[in-house]
């Protein structure tokens, strides 16, 4: 497990805790990512436009990219953990640095948005979102030399994300939030299918494909979560987000206490590391139905409005669907997808930031912003403490 | 002469009323009256008419025409002028009066008339402004409903309106987001330009690594050659076509396994509905024949996996049709159970008693009905023993060839049966006993003829004797007699032993043939007679029928018997 502050790079082992290695950056850093084969991490240093890589296997490796003037606006691993991407300023290019030839591509055009690069899960292709003559297309590489494979122009007004499904074999494409559309393109380049929920109102806020590509989730605006099957393409169904639910199977409430000091035995879900006491135990509580949510109404002046499904991810084995209302920060809705209902709501005390499911179990974590990792599984739900120095934690394995 | 003044005064009146019709009319009754009345006075009634006019007139009101105390008949002219005059005047004013008052009563029947008029009409108009009303509150109640319907209209328009609004005001600050968004980015570009163009240092990308690692697979890096472009592209085609046969067979696989539920289901429905009623017995045997052609169909074609877009058609028909009986069954039901549900809901009470009673009445009649089938199952079994009786004996005698008659006719026909049966064994045993006797009776032929044989030839010894040793004897009877005697003694004795046999067969037989004692005398040529006559008949008798003999055996009997 890696984690940065400010300029250092401190990687632990996941079991015990035990700092393994520690890398001193030039700058603070940025952005900080494994390699797909987790023997490499980079750590990007935006503001003075470095990147650099250390290696795991060999702490005495160093390798550092500079981009120079052009600067840095993004920088990322490639699939295959030998290639970085750097995304220059203003997007004027991306160049590709090979760490294995020392050879560099550069690709023309990239467009600015959220998403535009994606690389496919057997990591042999990466689509990239371009926009020439003010006209938004897609390219696809080959991963092996940085071929381009596929060009192909879409009809999306603004493009504002692209996904490869996980079997590889069908790329999503989105507009921005103010036109719903989701485009789907074969991995040849030929047009699929679209689906548009709607027209005029903020559209998409967010896509993920499930793990077996049988579904494409899309999270709107409205606050409701669309599901698209993969051989029509069309809607099978769709989760809204009520402010009073009446319809699930449990809600967790997480509950803060102050247990009194040397009490450490009433806290019942406790992961009983060290030096707790000072911290405040909280623990999840089940809640009888109907429950209120509380929902914040977004600023109406401001754009981008914190309201919509902005986060969503499916367990690995595709039962389970984890989404979050930006509206009601604090909850977290974990949705049954062999049923197609809601399974269960975690009420946090403070919003969420961010959620990931366990690559093998039916798992769920989640973070609030505080020092507590909250944990979901279909048998319950557990809040444990970990310990860090930040105020901020986030999942990197 | 009232005639003629009378007649002065119809045409004085009428030529002073010729305009009423009405007076013309009472003129001509008047005149038709005249003619009635003229009779009225005669010369021998005189006084008596004066008499009676006199009162007329004192009646009307007039001075008396007559007094009575005026000598005799006299009339006095002037007092009856004067009274004919103001008779006359009364009739005139009479008559104006009349038609004073036709022309009023004229007058009133065309006002009515008028008024009837003007009545319907009024009448017309308020209909006809009645219905205008209804067909004008018919318009209101429309234009009430449309204004109604418009409201909502306008409500929902405006409420999109508001909405197609918000909608408008979030682009527009998405917009305006964006814009600014470019607008800093756009400066910022400027002012690196400028800095880049002013900057003369240029720092230029690189890399700087320690060394080189090697591939992420270990393989070297292939150069850029169309031969790796083309096998990108199968690569890719080939990954694709993966994907397209792994989803095509997980849905042979589906569509495989949800065919077979539907197979089960629709088998488990048409089950469920033949439980249920029966009176569309003959609709599922046509289901049921329908099926087995499809079941056939599908067993030939299984192994071509139903691909047939009719069979599948023809499936999903039979489940649907399947599906419906099942629904129209289960609501057929479910009615029922809230018919007896309601009727129960009314009197529980009574209900219960009618339910016993319904109960005792039903159990009687099983009861009964058990016993009936009791019966039947008897009469049954009675029938068919009766029936293998007869089978039998059909089998035996080969002369009833019938056919098999019904057990139903067996029943009917059951006691004339038994008779017949009983009469047959009677006459199967009277025919053992004359086979028997037969048999007797051949053997006491064959031994009288030998008898007989023996008997000629002493006669015939005995009459040479006797003409050999003929002497003058005074009786010539006696050695007839004599002769007589003797055979008939010898014969008597031969003959006693058929008589005797003869009686006994007789005796023995049952038969109603008359069976008197036969006289033990008889004489030769009888003896013969009848032995050649028994003889005759019994070759008869061999040679006709069991029927025949036993009638040609009766008659023997009676040609024996007088003898």
């Amino acid at each position: 497990m890696a984690t940065c502050v400010q300029y250092r790079l401190v990687v632990r082992d996941v079991s015990t805790l035990q700092i393994l290695h520690l890398f001193t950056c030039l700058d603070q850093v940025s952005h900080m990512e494994w390699s797909s084969d987790s023997l490499f991490i980079l750590c990007a240093m935006y503001k003075r436009g470095l990147v650099q890589v250390w290696s795991l296997e060999q702490p005495d490796w160093h390798c550092k990219i500079d981009e120079g003037s052009i600067g840095l606006v993004c920088s990322q691993w490639s699939a295959d953990g030998r290639h970085i991407l750097n995304t220059t300023e203003f997007h004027l290019r991306i160049t590709v640095w090979s760490l294995s030839t020392k050879a560099v591509s550069y690709i023309k055009y990239p467009k600015d948005c959220p998403k535009g690069v994606d690389f496919s899960k057997d990591g042999r292709y990466m689509a990239l979102a371009e926009r020439r003559d003010c006209k938004d297309h897609v390219s696809v590489f080959v991963c092996n030399d940085w071929h381009l494979f596929r060009h192909f122009e879409t009809e999306t007004q603004d493009l504002a994300g692209l996904q490869w499904s996980p079997n590889g074999c069908v790329l999503a494409v989105w507009d921005s939030c103010l036109e719903y559309k989701v485009l789907l393109y074969s991995l040849d380049g030929r047009f699929l299918s679209t689906y548009s929920a709607f027209e005029w109102s903020l559209g998409i806020k967010s896509v993920c494909w499930s793990p077996s590509s049988q579904f494409l989730a899309i999270g709107s605006y409205d606050e409701k979560v669309r599901i698209l099957n993969h051989i029509t393409w069309k809607k099978i169904t769709q989760f809204e987000h009520p402010v009073t639910i009446d319809n699930t199977k449990t809600v967790y409430k997480e509950v803060e206490r102050r247990p009194p000091v040397g009490s450490d035995e009433l806290s019942i879900h406790n992961s009983g590391i060290g030096s707790t006491l000072l911290n405040t135990q909280s623990k999840y509580e089940i809640c009888p139905l109907p429950i209120q949510i509380p929902a914040v109404k977004p600023d109406p002046d401001r754009a981008n409005p914190k309201i919509g499904v902005s986060a969503l991810a499916f367990s690995s084995d595709s039962r389970y669907m984890a989404t979050k209302n930006d509206n009601m920060a604090s909850a977290v809705w974990v949705w049954n997808m062999q049923k197609l209902r809601l399974e269960a709501v975690l009420e946090q005390i403070s919003s969420v930031h961010c959620f990931q499911w366990d690559p093998k179990r039916p798992r769920l974590a989640l973070c609030t912003g505080n020092s507590k990792l909250y944990l979901w599984s279909p048998g319950g739900c557990v809040s444990v403490q970990v310990p860090t120095e930040g105020t901020e934690s986030f999942f990197t394995v | 002469m009232p005639e003629s003044y009378l007649d002065k005064d119809t045409s004085h009146c009428s030529a002073e009323t010729r305009t009423s019709p009405l007076s013309q009319f009472v003129q001509s009754s008047l005149q038709r009256k005249l003619y009635m009345f003229s009779g009225f006075c005669t010369e021998h009634n005189v006084p008596a008419c004066l008499s009676h006019i006199s009162q007329e007139v004192s009646c009307l009101g007039l001075p008396p025409v007559w007094k009575e105390s005026g000598g005799g008949s006299e009339l006095n002219v002037v007092a009856t002028l004067n009274c004919m005059y103001d008779l006359i005047q009364l009739h005139h004013r009479d008559m104006r009066t009349l038609e004073n008052m036709e022309v009023e009563q004229l007058k009133s029947s065309s006002t009515a008339d008028y008024l009837q008029l003007t009545a319907t009409r009024l009448k017309e108009q308020l209909e006809i402004s009645k219905r205008e009303n209804t067909g004008l509150l018919e318009r209101e109640r429309q234009l009430q409903v449309k204004v109604k319907s418009l409201q909502n209209c306008l409500k929902n328009i405006k409420e999109e309106e508001q909405k197609l609004q918000s909608i408008i005001a979030s682009r527009a600050r998405q917009y305006n987001h964006e814009m600014k968004r470019k607008e800093r980015e756009y400066n910022k570009l400027k002012e690196r330009l400028n800095q880049l163009l002013v900057d003369k240092k240029e720092r230029k990308p690189a890399i700087d690594v320690l060394n080189t690692i090697g591939r992420a697979d270990g393989k070297r890096s292939l150069w850029k050659t169309k031969k790796t472009e083309e096998k990108h592209e199968g690569e890719m085609y080939k990954a694709l076509l993966n994907n397209y046969d792994t989803r095509q067979r997980e849905l042979m696989l589906e569509n495989a396994e949800l065919k077979k539920v539907l197979q089960h289901m629709k088998k488990d429905m048409i089950s469920i509905l033949n439980a249920g009623p029966t009176q569309n017995a003959d609709k599922h045997e046509e289901i049921l024949s329908e099926d087995e052609e499809e079941d056939v169909l599908d067993s030939s074609k299984e192994s071509v996996e139903l691909h047939c877009f009719h069979a599948r058609e023809k499936l999903t028909n039979s489940i649907r049709l399947q599906w419906r009986r099942l629904k129209s069954h289960v609501e057929r039901l479910d009615s029922q159970v809230s018919l007896t549900k309601t009727d129960e809901g009314k009197d529980t009470d009574v209900s219960r008693e009618t339910h016993e009673e319904e109960r005792d009445r039903l159990q009687e009649e099983i009861q009964h009905c058990k016993d009936l089938i009791q019966t039947q199952q008897q009469l049954f079994q009675v029938t068919t023993q009766s029936c293998c009786q007869h089978v039998m004996y059909q089998q035996l005698s080969a002369s009833y060839d019938e056919e098999a008659p019904t057990v139903a006719s067996n029943c009917w026909m059951l006691k004339e049966k038994e008779c017949l049966q009983e009469e047959w064994r009677t006459l199967e045993e009277q025919r053992m006993i004359f086979e028997k006797k037969r048999k007797n009776f051949t053997e006491a032929a064959i031994r009288l003829s030998h008898e007989r044989k023996a008997f000629e030839e002493d006669r015939a010894t005995w009459l040479k004797y006797q003409f050999l040793n003929s002497n003058p004897f005074a009786d010539s009877k006696n050695p007839s007699e004599s002769k007589s005697a003797f055979p008939i003694t010898e014969i008597e004795t031969g003959a006693t032993l058929d008589t005797e046999k003869l009686e006994q067969c007789r005796s023995e037989s049952t038969s109603s043939t008359p069976s008197s004692t036969k006289p033990k005398r008889k004489t030769e040529t009888m003896e013969q007679s009848s032995v050649s006559g028994e003889n005759h008949q019994r070759i008869f008798w061999k040679e006709g029928s069991n029927h025949d003999g036993y009638s040609n055996h009766i008659l023997t009997d009676e040609r024996n018997s007088p003898i």
